[in-house]
């Protein structure tokens, strides 16, 4: 049933070409053409004809065997194109998982790095980062995405966003290093007076008041004790 | 406390707990006639007002202008209460008390108006009006919103953009100006907390940096090391200070005044807020209120007060585990000759029954020193301010 007859290729092979000078030139005054559509339906018809007349000969056990024949084949063919879908999907799916086993790398390294932000050494290096997420996303975008292509889509964004906060957050701990001010820096930087102004009501407003036993024991006691340690 | 409990008691029986509370709700808030009247029920002191009488303040202490004051201020910096002292010529300590939590609305001149009317403070900051204080607890609760907090876990709050321009306005309202310049102020700071990794260098600046701008002579002194202070003068300044607070709880072991061991652990009255409300699904200054109602721990009474005990039971043990493995690891641990007193201060210690739940759990684990007795401060909210201020004094002339 496999046997295939290509017509157009015979009649490549058993035709020869001849100038038309050459043909004037034996005596031939007309040609008659046939072009290759022609030749192709005159072969169909003739075909069709064949096997038309056949069947109404065949008899049952040949009709049986053609229809056999005939399922098998197109069972044949189907499993073919599953197995081919299958095998696409698998591929697919292989690359759904890869790239989400990237992105929740990239989120464990983006939280790490979060996490070790004030450290001046950060573990998180932002430029092989950027290329796992370039590469991740140029592999997908090569690949076939008619199938999964929403799922692709949505893991794609997914890195983008990733790859975009880790540009961020790694930019300033790896092109500087902050160091935590000391106390004294601070004290100096937060007893500057305020830059404006804030409309406020508080002066108006009595805060709430309580009195409290006192605490002249404490303090005697307390001096008591400075004046013996002295 | 008094005015905020009863105001949070009547709101929560009318309104019960609301349920399926979005966490992050930022619903605008819109300042109308019911929300005037629930604040105005309160009271709040005005003063200089020419539109209304004044309103009879609360507690209101003696006049401190009037008052000869002695050199030296305490500062009490709490996650959840910003507590001032100083001490006038009677001997008598005078306090000043303010919610460390604001909340935003918007800004408009009714309600600039109606809010000064009512006593009740605010900043301007960034085109939103902010509430600052016990009122925007109340305000929370009436639109069923959180208050924002310039502090968290015991330290300035690194989410709190507008935290700092209102602090140093709390700071100001709440110490005045300094009767000299370079007057000492002792402020409460944190002990290094050993369940958490904080620094706390940069929070004790912020607010060194905000007294030095006042004119005063900032001086960090460490939370259980001034409930020492305050409370354990009749032991020679010997034994166990707890600030139980709303961040933290932070442990001295003091003899003779000196610190031998400081430390804290980053649970305290929040977490017990943060919890109760995710369990009864409500919101989180909700669930202040309710445990700031009145409940006894020892007798606890239906579902949200049990719950309260739960997590109150959970977080005191919690401390007193860690206190204990601190105590057992430390090489600097003194060995005291006779038993000693544990002192628990702070607002999440005045709690109803805390001193019995405290009692209960310490009895559960075998505690590595001999303790004579385990009490309340005689001021729990004031102690720390109280501690700073003997401190402070101590060092005057």
């Amino acid at each position: 049933m496999s046997h295939t007859f290509d017509v157009p290729d015979a009649l490549k092979k058993r035709t020869s070409t001849v100038a038309i000078d050459e043909l004037a030139r034996r005596g031939h005054r007309t040609v008659n053409v046939l072009d290759k559509a022609a030749v192709l339906n005159l072969i169909d018809e003739a075909v069709q004809n064949v096997v038309e007349e056949r069947l109404s000969e065949i008899n049952e056990e040949d009709r049986d065997r053609i229809r056999d024949e005939a399922r098998s084949e197109f069972t044949r063919l189907v499993k073919a194109r599953k197995s081919e879908q299958e095998k696409q999907q698998e591929k697919y799916e292989k690359r759904i998982h890869t790239l989400r086993e990237q992105a929740v790398d990239l989120q464990e390294k983006l939280q790490e790095a979060q996490h070790h932000s004030s450290e001046p050494s950060s573990n998180l290096d932002s430029d092989q980062l950027r290329s796992v997420v370039k590469e991740a996303l140029e592999d997908a975008r090569t690949e076939p995405t008619s199938a999964t292509g929403d799922q692709i889509e949505g893991i794609q964004k997914s890195i983008d966003a990733l790859a975009s906060k880790v540009a961020k957050g790694s930019g300033g701990s790896s092109s500087q290093v902050q160091e935590v001010p000391s106390e004294e820096a601070l004290v100096a930087i937060f007893s500057k007076p305020a830059e404006e102004e804030l409309e406020n009501n508080l002066e108006q407003i009595e805060v709430k008041n309580a009195k409290a036993g006192g605490i002249a024991a404490n303090l005697a006691k307390l001096r008591g004790l400075q004046k013996e340690t002295e | 406390m008094g005015d905020y409990a009863d105001y949070a008691r009547d709101n929560f029986d009318s309104n019960g707990p609301a349920a399926n509370v979005d966490k992050d709700q930022k619903k605008e808030v819109v300042f109308g006639v019911e929300e005037a009247n629930a604040l105005n029920a309160v009271n709040y002191p005005v003063k200089d007002s020419t539109d209304v009488p004044a309103t009879t303040p609360v507690n209101t202490a003696s006049d401190s202008s009037n008052a000869a004051v002695a050199q030296g201020r305490g500062l009490d910096v709490g996650t959840a209460n910003l507590v001032s002292s100083f001490q006038d010529s009677t001997g008598n300590v005078n306090l000043k008390i303010q919610r460390n939590a604001f909340i935003d609305i918007d800004c408009d001149d009714y309600t600039r108006n109606m809010l000064t009317r009512l006593g009740v403070q605010y900043v301007v900051v960034n085109n939103r009006m902010v509430v600052v204080g016990d009122p925007a607890f109340e305000l929370a609760n009436i639109f069923n919103r959180n208050t924002r907090r310039p502090m968290k876990d015991g330290m300035i709050s690194p989410d709190e953009t507008d935290a700092l321009p209102i602090e140093r306005m709390l700071l100001e309202t709440l110490l005045g100006q300094p009767k000299q310049q370079g007057e000492n102020c002792y402020f409460s700071v944190p002990a290094e907390p050993i369940d958490a990794e904080m620094n706390v260098v940069y929070h004790q600046g912020v607010f060194g940096g905000l007294l030095k701008g006042l004119g005063y002579d900032p001086k960090p002194l460490v939370e259980g090391h001034a409930v020492v202070f305050s409370e354990l003068a009749e032991d020679d300044f010997t034994g166990i200070g707890i600030s139980c607070g709303g961040g933290m709880f932070n442990v001295c072991v003091s003899y003779k005044s000196i610190p031998a061991l400081s430390f804290s652990t980053t649970r305290g009255g929040d977490w017990i807020d943060r919890n109760v409300a995710h369990v009864l699904g409500i919101s989180s200054s909700r669930a202040c209120g309710l445990k700031e109602k009145g409940i006894d721990l020892a007798n606890p009474q239906g579902r949200e007060e049990e719950a309260v005990e739960i997590y109150y039971r959970n977080l005191i043990s919690y401390t007193l585990k860690n206190i204990k493995e601190r105590f057992e690891s430390s090489s600097s641990m003194p060995s005291f000759p006779e038993p000693v007193s544990i002192v628990c201060a702070g607002g999440t210690s005045m709690i109803g029954g805390f001193t019995e739940v405290f009692q209960q759990e310490f009895e559960k684990i075998q505690f590595p020193l001999d303790i004579k007795e385990i009490r309340l401060a005689e001021d729990p909210l004031y102690s720390v301010s109280k501690g700073c201020l003997v401190a402070a004094l101590s060092e005057s002339v």
